[in-house]
Parts: C-alpha cells; sequence; structure tokens
C-alpha cells in the first residue's frame, strides 16, 4: 500500500496522482507507441477500432456517466459526424477543415436535440433521443444529394497536409493521437468547475441548483460536448469504415455504446476506456475463436484418441459461426456485468488492484456500500 | 434595517394554502427560528425563499433588493445558502468535491479555459480549495476529505450539509432541521456551531427546527406556523408559553 503525503493543493489537481502514476502511464503509452512495431496489420487495424469506440466512449461517459442523462441517440451524431466528414471531403475541403466542420456540426445538433433534455429525464430522454435517432437514420437515406442515400458514399483515406495517411499503421496513430487529445480535455473538463457542476446534476438537481448551477446551460454544454465528441468520432470512423450507408447507424450501434461504457464502469474515464476495449475487440476475439476452438480440439482428439472431444469442438464452431451469436453474448455479458459487478471492469480493476497493494489484509466489504433509504422525497 | 424580509408571501398547491400571508424580517447577524407542527408550511417557506417554488402571492426582499423573480441558480451568489431536511449532497463524489462545487457561484473560468487548463483556472481552484479548507477546518472535517459521501455516517453528512453551504460564503444561511436525525451529543455540536457561525463568521442563521433544546440554545427570535399562518413571533420563551403555540401543539 503506497501513502501519499500531501504538501500542496496542487497534487489534488494535477493529471497523475504521483510519480509512480506517471511512470505505469508513461509505460502504457510506449506500449501502446510500439504495438504496431510487433503486430500484423490485421491486429492493428483492431486496434485502431478501440481507439475511436474510445472517443465514442468518452462522449457517451460524459453524457451519461457524468451528467446522468441517457442517450439511446449516440449512433446518430457519430452518422452526423461521418457523413458531415464526408461530404466536406468529397468537395475539396482540406481534411483538418472536414473535422472541424464534423465537430461543429454535431455540436450544433447536439445543442438542438438537449433542449428537450432540460424538461426530461431517465427513460422519457432515452425514448426522445431514440426518436431523433430515427429521424436522422431516414434523413441519411433520403437526402441524396448530400449523403447519396442507399447508394452509398465511398471515403479515401486522410490527406494531413499533403501527407496521406494510406496505410493501417499511421492511421492507428491517428486515432491513438485524436484519442488522448479526447481523454486530456476531458479530464481538464472533470477537475475544473464544470465536470463538478455536471456531477452535481447527476446526483441531485435541486441541491445543484442552490449552489449556483445553471441547470440549462451545463445540461446543454454536456449534450453539446458530447455530440462533438461523436462527431469527431464519426470522421474517424467514416475512414475506417471507407463506405457509408444509413443502415450502418441504427439503434443497434447506439445500444452497443451504451453497453460500452456500462461494461466499462460507469462514472470513470478508465471505464470508457476498458469498456471501448471490450466491444472493438469482443468480435474479432468470436471470429478467432470459432476456427481455433474446434481446431484445437480435434488436434486433442487425435492425440487422445477421444472421438467426442472433436465432435464437440465442431459443434461450438458450428454455434459460434450462427448468425446472432455475437449480439447474444453482448447481451448476456451486460446482464452478468450489471449482476455481478455494477462498477464494471473499471470497478473489477480497482479490486484487483487493492487487493495486490493491501496483499495479505484485502477486505471484500471495502467495496460494499451502505443502502441508504433516506431520501424519500425528491423535488423535482 | 432588516437583512431578509418576506412579505404578505403565500403559495397554493392546488386548494391548498401551504403559506398563507406570512410576513417576517430577519435583523443582520441574528438566528431567526422556524417553528411549528407537521406541514405547517416550514420547509415550503424555505423552498420559497430559495426560489425553488413560486410564490403565488407576496414579496421576498433579501439586502434591500427585490429577489421574488431571481432565477433559483442566482441565490448562492446573492449570498443566500440553504441545508436541505432530507440531506441532497452529491453522492457519489468526494467530500472534497461536495464542497467545491459550493463554490460555483464564485467561479470566474471561461468553458474554454478549463477546456486546456490554463494557469488561471489552476490558480483560481486553489484559491476555492484554500476557501474550502478554512470550512473543513472550522467543522472538524479533516478525516473525511477524500471519502465519498455514500460511504459517511448520517450525522458526517449532517456536517457536511453545512460545511457545503457556507462554502458559498453567505450572508445568510438557511437551515432545514439541522438536528433531524442526529443524537443529542450531535445536536449539541449542532447548537455550538450554529452559534459560532454567529458570532464568528457573522453569517445570519433563518432556521427551520423542531428539537426546542437547539431552538431555546440558539435563536434569537423565534416564529411559530401553524397550517401556512404565524401565529406568535417572539423570543424562544414567550412563544413557548403563547397558548396559540400551546394549543396548536397539544390540540384542543
Amino acid at each position: 500500500m503506497r501513502f501519499q503525503f500531501k504538501t500542496s493543493y496542487n497534487q489534488d489537481i494535477r493529471l497523475f496522482r504521483d510519480k509512480v502514476d506517471g511512470f505505469w502511464y508513461g509505460l502504457l503509452a510506449v506500449a501502446v507507441v510500439a504495438l504496431p512495431l510487433v503486430l500484423d496489420d490485421y491486429s492493428v487495424g483492431e486496434i485502431s477500432w478501440v481507439f475511436i469506440y474510445g472517443i465514442c466512449g468518452v462522449s457517451l461517459m460524459v453524457l451519461v456517466g457524468y451528467t446522468g442523462l441517457v442517450s439511446l441517440g449516440h449512433a446518430a451524431f457519430l452518422g452526423i459526424g461521418a457523413y458531415a466528414h464526408a461530404y466536406f471531403i468529397m468537395h475539396g475541403a482540406p481534411w483538418i477543415v472536414a473535422v472541424v466542420m464534423a465537430v461543429v456540426i454535431t455540436t450544433a445538433c447536439g445543442l438542438i436535440v438537449g433542449l428537450p433534455a432540460l424538461r426530461m429525464t431517465g427513460i422519457y430522454l432515452a425514448i426522445a433521443t431514440l426518436a431523433f435517432s430515427v429521424i436522422i437514420q431516414e434523413v441519411f437515406s433520403r437526402w441524396e444529394s448530400v449523403t447519396h442515400g442507399f447508394a452509398g458514399m465511398k471515403v479515401d483515406s486522410p490527406v494531413i497536409f499533403g501527407v496521406a495517411v494510406a496505410d493501417g499503421r499511421s492511421f492507428y496513430f491517428l486515432c491513438l493521437f485524436f484519442m488522448v487529445i479526447v481523454l486530456w480535455l476531458t479530464r481538464n473538463l472533470l477537475r475544473a468547475p464544470t465536470g463538478r457542476a455536471w456531477i452535481a446534476i447527476r446526483d441531485s438537481e435541486i441541491a445543484a441548483q442552490s449552489m449556483g448551477v445553471n441547470l440549462a446551460i451545463y445540461k446543454s454544454m454536456a449534450f453539446a460536448y458530447s455530440a462533438g465528441l461523436m462527431g469527431l468520432a464519426g470522421a474517424l470512423f467514416a475512414h475506417k469504415i471507407g463506405y457509408l450507408a444509413p443502415d450502418i447507424f441504427t439503434i443497434l450501434l447506439s445500444i452497443q455504446f451504451l453497453l460500452l461504457v456500462i461494461v466499462g464502469g460507469l462514472g470513470s474515464l478508465h471505464g470508457a476506456i476498458f469498456g471501448a476495449i471490450f466491444v472493438a475487440l469482443l468480435p474479432p476475439a468470436i471470429a478467432i475463436l470459432r476456427d481455433s476452438i474446434p481446431d484445437t480440439m480435434n488436434q486433442w482428439a487425435q492425440d487422445s484418441g477421444v472421438t467426442a472431444l472433436g465432435l464437440l469442438g465442431n459443434a461450438i464452431g458450428e454455434f459460434l459461426r450462427k448468425p446472432g451469436v455475437e449480439a447474444g453474448i453482448f447481451g448476456l455479458i451486460l446482464v452478468l456485468v450489471i449482476l455481478l459487478e455494477p462498477l464494471g471492469m473499471y470497478g473489477r480493476w480497482l479490486k484487483i488492484k487493492l487487493f495486490f497493494s493491501t496483499f495479505p489484509m484485502y477486505k471484500a466489504s471495502t467495496f460494499k456500500r451502505q443502502k441508504s433509504y433516506m431520501r424519500s422525497e425528491r423535488l423535482r | 434595517m432588516s437583512l431578509f424580509q418576506a412579505e404578505n408571501l403565500s403559495i397554493n398547491f392546488g386548494g391548498i394554502k401551504a403559506v398563507d400571508g406570512v410576513t417576517f424580517d430577519v435583523a443582520p447577524g441574528e438566528v431567526f427560528t422556524i417553528i411549528g407542527p407537521n406541514g405547517a408550511g416550514k420547509t415550503t417557506i424555505f423552498n420559497l425563499v430559495s426560489r425553488i417554488y413560486e410564490p403565488s402571492g407576496g414579496r421576498l426582499t433579501f439586502a434591500g433588493r427585490d429577489i421574488t423573480n431571481v432565477p433559483p441558480h442566482l441565490i448562492a451568489s446573492l449570498g443566500i445558502a440553504r441545508t436541505f431536511q432530507n440531506i441532497e449532497l452529491f453522492e457519489h463524489a468526494s467530500l472534497l468535491q461536495n464542497l467545491l462545487l459550493a463554490r460555483h457561484a464564485h467561479k470566474r473560468s471561461s468553458f474554454w479555459s478549463e477546456l486546456l487548463f490554463l494557469p488561471s483556472v489552476r490558480r483560481m481552484e486553489t484559491e476555492h480549495r484554500e476557501a474550502v479548507e478554512k470550512v473543513i477546518d472550522f467543522l472538524d472535517l479533516q478525516q473525511y476529505r477524500d471519502s465519498l459521501i455514500v460511504n459517511l455516517p448520517y450525522g458526517v453528512r449532517k456536517v457536511t450539509e453545512l460545511a457545503r453551504a457556507l462554502c458559498t460564503d453567505p450572508r445568510l444561511l438557511l437551515l432545514d432541521e439541522p438536528s433531524s436525525g442526529l443524537n443529542v451529543e450531535e445536536t449539541e455540536d449542532m447548537a455550538f456551531w450554529i452559534q459560532d457561525i454567529k458570532n464568528l463568521l457573522g453569517i445570519t442563521v433563518l432556521m427551520v427546527e423542531h428539537d426546542m433544546s437547539l431552538v431555546s440554545a440558539v435563536s434569537d427570535r423565534v416564529m411559530a406556523l401553524n397550517y401556512g399562518r404565524p401565529i406568535a413571533t417572539g423570543t424562544p420563551a414567550e412563544v413557548q408559553a403563547h397558548p396559540e403555540v400551546i394549543r396548536a401543539y397539544l390540540g384542543g
């Protein structure tokens, strides 16, 4: 167990808790930069998804995890960002201008969608954002002069200041760069008065108001900021996917983002990244498993002479190949996480860390919360 | 010259007149307590003063300014802070964050400067922290600084609410049943703190309270309410001896 001796208020403000923390994050940074040198093209491409989903995760984390507003329409913001970016690139705008336009346009949409959020909370807000997402999807398919409808829209690789980012490895670094910037900006907001105001709105609107927080402004700000990040993610998403069509940005994608923040752990930026790793890497993991499980088990069957092993392996492979298995596994994991680990993967990570740092002294009850039934009435 | 004045304050919920023509004024530096049986309209008056409810009639004046139409989020920056009867802390944040949020009314940094965390933001954060630390020292909360509110016992949460209200640098402090749910010892501590707030910090206190020992110990003046109407105003002893007050509490 490390004890921190605090001698200055800055120690509670700065980015990393202490030098040891800074060291570990530095090591992580080195590892992430070194990965493309070691891995093959396919893996590098899959890990780029982690960074794009990471930006999406941070975006939704600000809204759901920190401000307490639920959105089922974030795929629409991603779509608006992607289409706006592709449109401006197609019309000859420089790459960086197209990205800025994508962010500005989605931020504006976020502000507009945020207006009903000033009056709605919980399930009603979820329904309103869902409606928005359905409308936007319809706009994508009908507004053919801009989006080319179901014919789709091809997105070329980015050319930044005359330098083409054509291969997967440079694109990996591009995504990584933007994710780190997004994490840094969001962390800045969260340690400043704005972030505290968001947390206050999440935990008690009435108290936040009495302490001087203008609910309307801070809720709109959370919506706009969240949408803006989604727009940035959308620009990268457009390049990554290469071909835009309206049926990409469906409710299912929105639910996947929600799953990302819940599985990762609500109320922490770490959770957004953990969730992104999970959501981005589960489908390729399943794809690998559905070939490798039958192969290995058949190998075992040959070695040991037990043919049942081989049959079982083939059955598992067959099952993993069935349509809808991926969605089923996502759903199952979501249910298990909510039941067993409400704090998500980040919560589990904290527990494991505490277990090792306090090794023989660890108590499971450290994380038990006292149930409180005091809050009998709520002013709304 | 009074610091705070309510004139003919009224509010109706449907056909019920929860507060019906209440007039009182609070002098600077005094502790003014509102007592009354359950449902008399005490907390409703607080919600009217902190502008969460819209009064259906009457006028509120604070430091010579009409605040009847001031939006609720500007009340704190005028210098009115409040606590809540059923604790309304930010439960999944640390005690320190709760108190720092109370400095929100004094926030001067813009969104863009916070996004980049410019040195000016850092400087202001340190200033807020200094103000918060003074309150932490005043109320002896040092050991709980980094605990999440969900992990704190009820008594500490109650003190944290008081601390959070003090962190806004108020001139008028509204305390909604500061002793509810506290044991005898904690109630005595609360009485000392209210006296210190009045004498050392010079903050005027408007309080709703049921515990008559606390009321008698700290109040300069008391107003008794029943069915939304004031029935007696005076020193604690006078009000307790008033026949109308006795009738309101004991029936008959």
